[in-house]
Order: structure tokens, then sequence, then C-alpha cells
């Protein structure tokens, strides 16, 4: 796997900007390599070092080297390593280096210095980190060693979401005894400010998950993630698998804004799925944050002067969807499109077609054309037959869609 | 009158007389005969001349949903068919044999369809065999129709909703083509 020999250490981005997050991603996708400073962009606070605003309190574990981002305005910590807005490339890879030989020094006894990440220790989380789990959920009791394979630990839930039985995909022999599922109730929103009306919005945090995950697939490195709320591991995701499971449907995961984080680590191929095979298509999580993130914004790594078109179709049948989506997926199916382009193709609002936009760019669906002298797309739909449009709308109209 | 033929073809089992069924408003006409070749699809009975359903959409427009035999012996009624076919569904049935072959030899006999209208294809019985991904099946059709846009989907045969959602995707996708090239030629 030449990606864990080129990537030695994990940087952790905690409380920042989905604008930082996607800046310093690009400068180490960009830059940091060819200075031999290879580092893996994760979002999770368990890293081998973590870049952190300096008005953030935070402590760090001692395995970890603590980076201070200083905002415009605010003042840089004495004695800790600092980085100053506006970011710079140079400046970004100068204190990675400067992390970089802090972390060797620690761990001199060793070669290569361990990429550190929670997760790894998985079965060891104490038992205060734990117990908010419902049973039927995680592996509380003993994995049974099978086969001499006492490594390898199955760590995948024993039940679907949905509380059915999953199709063994897998030796059964491997797996923790099966445990009656049970129904878990939604978590409660424990923010008292968190008012009604936007219970189902879209908090910023969401954001941060999609810039997270957006970095993890680009990376393309084996890798497998944890959605946290509220302290609860809601959403298992193995991108090996390109698989997830989540406790409860999504939009009910959604609608709790408070306390989201992402934890993430890579794997070694051979690793057991940490989610139930065949588990739901990561594509299914992708459309569904990436259409709803951003608020109708552009994704910050997507760039407006360019212009998208879809290299395969959405598999709408597993998406939640609607006909509109048929006709922009049509659009875009077929030509180079910016967001106000496929607008006026598919004849949605800009703000939908952003966000298809930011949906199909995190499920990898895009290929990019940057050429900005081609000449733009324009739509004039033929005039209109009598009857009321073409077969397509006529028989939305008569499928009742 | 606006008659829109629609072709289903795949291989034997794949679901194209249980896909008719699902998204016709008539009763279907089958004409089945007693399966002799179990080993393929393991079912009582298979195609022999076609299947037939439809949807009246409005005075002037009808979709006619024809199906033709999965098994190779019947296909001279594919040629029959093709001429007046705008769109094609292709099934293939994920726990096929080598199901990418299949896709592989039903798109070469039925690529030209994708010049007259369009072409979607259905990945069925994925429940049964999860392999081949989808993804596998995107990359063959990318090798064998280069810079053509054909949709891919898993979908159950039984299941309406997802057959409409293939159908209507069809006919988005065959009326948005149409209106690039309109603009194209208006541009030109
Ligand atoms: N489990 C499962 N069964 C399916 C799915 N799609 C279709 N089927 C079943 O598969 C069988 C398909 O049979 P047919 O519809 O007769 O197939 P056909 O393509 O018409 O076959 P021929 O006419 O013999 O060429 C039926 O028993 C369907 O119920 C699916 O996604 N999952
Ligand atoms: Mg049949």
């Amino acid at each position: 796997m030449g990606f864990v020999t080129k990537a030695r250490h994990s940087l952790g981005l905690v409380g920042l900007s989905p604008i930082e997050c996607a800046k310093i991603a690009t400068f180490i996708e960009s830059e940091a390599e060819d200075a031999g400073c290879p580092w893996l962009v994760l979002h999770s606070d368990s890293c081998d070092a973590l870049i952190v605003p300096s008005d953030v309190e935070f402590s760090a574990d001692p395995y970890q080297v603590l980076i201070r981002l200083v905002r415009f305005g605010n003042q840089p910590i004495d004695g800790e390593l600092c980085i100053t807005t506006p970011l710079s490339a140079a400046e970004l890879i100068n204190i990675l280096k400067k992390a970089q030989d802090n972390l060797s020094t620690r761990s001199r006894s060793n070669d290569v210095a361990p990429m550190k990440v929670k997760m790894e220790d998985w079965g060891a989380v104490p038992a205060n980190d734990r117990h908010h789990v419902p049973a039927g959920f995680g592996t509380p009791t003993p994995h049974h060693m099978t086969n001499g394979s006492a490594a390898l630990k199955t760590e995948a839930w024993p039940v679907t979401a949905d509380g059915s039985p999953h199709p063994a995909t897998q030796p059964s022999a491997m797996h923790a005894p099966v445990q009656q599922p049970h129904p878990v109730a939604p978590p409660q929103p424990v923010t008292a400010n968190a008012s009604h009306g936007d219970a189902h919005e879209f908090s910023a945090a969401w954001d941060q998950i999609a810039v997270a995950l957006y970095s993890i697939v680009q990376n393309s490195a084996p890798a497998v993630a944890e959605i946290r709320v509220e302290n609860l591991d809601m959403i298992r995701i193995d991108f090996r698998f390109r698989a997830y499971n989540s406790r409860i449907p999504l939009e009910q995961v959604a609608a709790n804004g408070s306390r989201i984080a992402i934890r993430s680590t890579l794997v070694e191929a051979f690793r057991p799925p940490i989610v139930n095979l065949p588990g739901e298509s990561l594509d299914k999580l992708f459309w569904f944050i990436g259409s709803q993130a951003f608020h109708g914004t552009g994704a910050p790594w997507l760039k407006p002067e360019d212009r998208y078109r879809l290299r395969r179709w959405p598999n709408f049948t597993e998406l939640n969807h609607a006909v509109a989506d048929m006709r922009a997926a049509a659009a875009i199916g077929n030509c180079f499109l910016n967001a106000a382009e496929l607008a006026s193709a598919a004849g949605i609002s800009v703000e939908s077609a952003t966000r298809t936009l930011n949906a199909y760019s995190l499920m990898g669906l895009l290929e990019i054309q940057t050429d900005k002298t081609a000449a733009p797309a324009t739509f004039k739909p033929p005039a209109q037959k009598e009857g009321g449009g073409g077969l397509f709308s006529k028989l939305r109209t008569k499928l009742g869609l | 009158m606006a008659e829109h033929v629609i072709l289903f073809a795949g291989p034997m089992g794949a679901g194209k007389t249980t896909a008719i069924e699902s998204l016709s408003e008539i009763e279907t006409i089958r004409t089945e005969a007693t399966n002799t070749d179990r080993e393929t699809a393991d079912k009582d009975t298979t195609t022999v001349a076609l299947d037939y359903g439809e949807i009246t959409v409005s005075d002037e427009d009808k979709v006619r949903l024809y199906g033709v035999p999965g098994q190779r012996r019947f296909n001279f009624m594919w040629t029959i068919l093709k001429e007046r076919a705008v769109g094609l569904i292709l099934l293939v049935n994920n726990d096929a044999a080598d199901p990418i072959e299949e896709l592989d030899a039903f798109l070469e006999e039925f690529g030209e369809l994708h010049e007259k209208g369009g072409i979607v294809v259905c990945v069925t019985r994925s429940d049964v065999a999860p392999t081949p991904y989808l993804d596998k099946y995107a990359e063959r059709i990318r090798e064998v129709m280069p810079g053509r846009m054909i949709p891919v989907f898993t979908a159950d045969a039984r299941n309406a909703d997802q057959m409409r959602t293939a159908l209507m995707s069809l006919i988005a996708n065959i009326e948005m083509t149409a209106m690039i090239a309109g603009n194209q030629e208006r541009a030109a």
C-alpha cells in the first residue's frame, strides 16, 4: 500500500472553518508531498498533530503536537507552534516540518512514527466513553478467538440500522454472537437554545463533515470513519467498501445539530470491515450530506469558473431523489456546465443546481473542465408544442411524480 | 397518436417480463412457455415471442413497452422490434454467470438504439449477487460506447418505483440530448 509508506503523520483539523480546512488540504495536496513533508489530513481530534484556532481552549494528548491557527486580530501564543491567517503554503509547510521534527524526536525508538488515532484503540475505549451505547450496538462481549484470527477484530455492528439481521457476508465464526436488535431512540437535542424552527436546518457542523469526507475520499487511502453525535457513534463508514451503517435514518441524524464530530483513521486493507456488509452505499450518505451542506452555496473545493460533467449517472434507485434531479442529471450528463447553466438547462433554481453540484462532487461523479475559453452552454428549450411539454413532463404528470 | 416504443432486452431471467408488468397500466400480454433451461435461469417459464405492456400518457401519447425473449434462439424478434424502438432498457441480472459479458453482448446487439434515442442499463438481482459493483458496468459502458452518457442503475424489476425511475431517466436523457443537439444545430 504505497500510501501508508508515503503519509507518515496524520494532521487533524479542529474547529476550523470549511474554507480554512479546504485551504490546508489543498496546500498539502499540492505542495507538501514535493517538499518531502507527507501528511494525511483528517478531521479528527486524535491525530499526530492538530491545528486548532488560538482562541479555542484545547488540550492535546501527550503524544500530539498542537499547532495554533492565529486568526487576524489575535495574538500568537508564546511557546506554541503557530500559523497565521491568511494562510500560505510556505508557512504551513514550514510549521509541519517543525511538527515532524518534534514527533520524530518523541518516537526516536521507532523507525516509523506511527499514525495515531483513537479509533485504532476502539476495543480499549474507556468505559465512560461507552456507557451511552445501547445494548445491541458495539461489541461489549469479548470477541471469540477463532481460527487463529485473534488479530482480526470484527468491529461491525451486529445488526443493521433497521434492526434486521444482516445477510452474512463474512464467515460467521468471525462475528461476535449476534445480539437481539434494540430499538434506538433518536438522541434528544440537548442544547436548550436549539429552537424548533432550525431543528432541521443543516448545522454548520455538517459543512465540516462534508469537507472532511471530501478530503478522505480525495486521499483515496483505505480509511474508516465514524460520525459521532452527542458522543455516540451514529454513522460508521468504511471507505474500502464504499459502505456505511447508520443507527437511525439520516434525516434524524442530521436534525441533531449539536456536538457532531468525525473521527477517521487509515486501516490496512486486510482488516475486517467496520460496517455490516454490504451496508448502505456511501453515495447515499454523500448525496444526502452534499446536497444539504454549505447552505446552498458552492462547496469550498468547487471553483465557480469551472464547468462540470457527470462521469457516471447517479444510481437514483438508491438515492432519495426528485424528478427534477433526473432532468438535472440528463443536462450535466451530456455537457460541461456551471451552476447557472445547469439551472437553466434543468429548469431549477441556481441554489438547487449548486446543491446538486456539491453532492455530485462529493460522490466523485464529476469531471472538471477548466478551459475558460469554452463557449458557455446556453439552453433554449425548443418552443413547446401544444399539449404541454415533452413526453417527460406528461409522463411525470401521468405517474403523479 | 404519437407512439413511443421502449424495448426491454437482456439475458434470460434478467427480469424483462417482470419489469413490464411493474410498469404497464394494462394487463400485460405475455408469451411464456415452459422453461427447459433451468441452468441459466431457475424459473418455471420463459418468454418465447414477446411481452407487451403500455402506458397511455394522454390523448396523443402512448408508451409501448416491448420485452424481447432472452433466449437467443428467439432472436429474430429482436430485429423486428429494434426498428420501431426509440429507447432501450437493458436489464442484466447480477447473478448471471458473467454479467459484464452479457452487458457487452447486448450493447453490441442493441447499441444503435442510443443513436435513435437512448439506453438505460438496469442491474437486477444485486440482492442475490452483490458483485460486480455498478462501477464495473459503468466502466465497461464507457469502454464500449465512449463519449455517450448511458444511465446505469441497480434496480429490482419487481419494484415499480425503481422501474419508473429507470424509465423517466431514459426519457429525460433522450429529450435532453435532442435539445442539446438542437441547440448545437442552431448555433452552427
Ligand atoms: N431477488 C430478486 N429477484 C428479482 C429481481 N428482479 C427480478 N427478479 C425476479 O427474477 C425473475 C425474472 O424473471 P423474468 O421476469 O421472467 O425474466 P425475463 O428477463 O423475462 O426472462 P426470459 O423471458 O426468460 O428471457 C422473476 O422471478 C423476478 O421476480 C431482483 O432485483 N431481486
Ligand atoms: Mg420474459
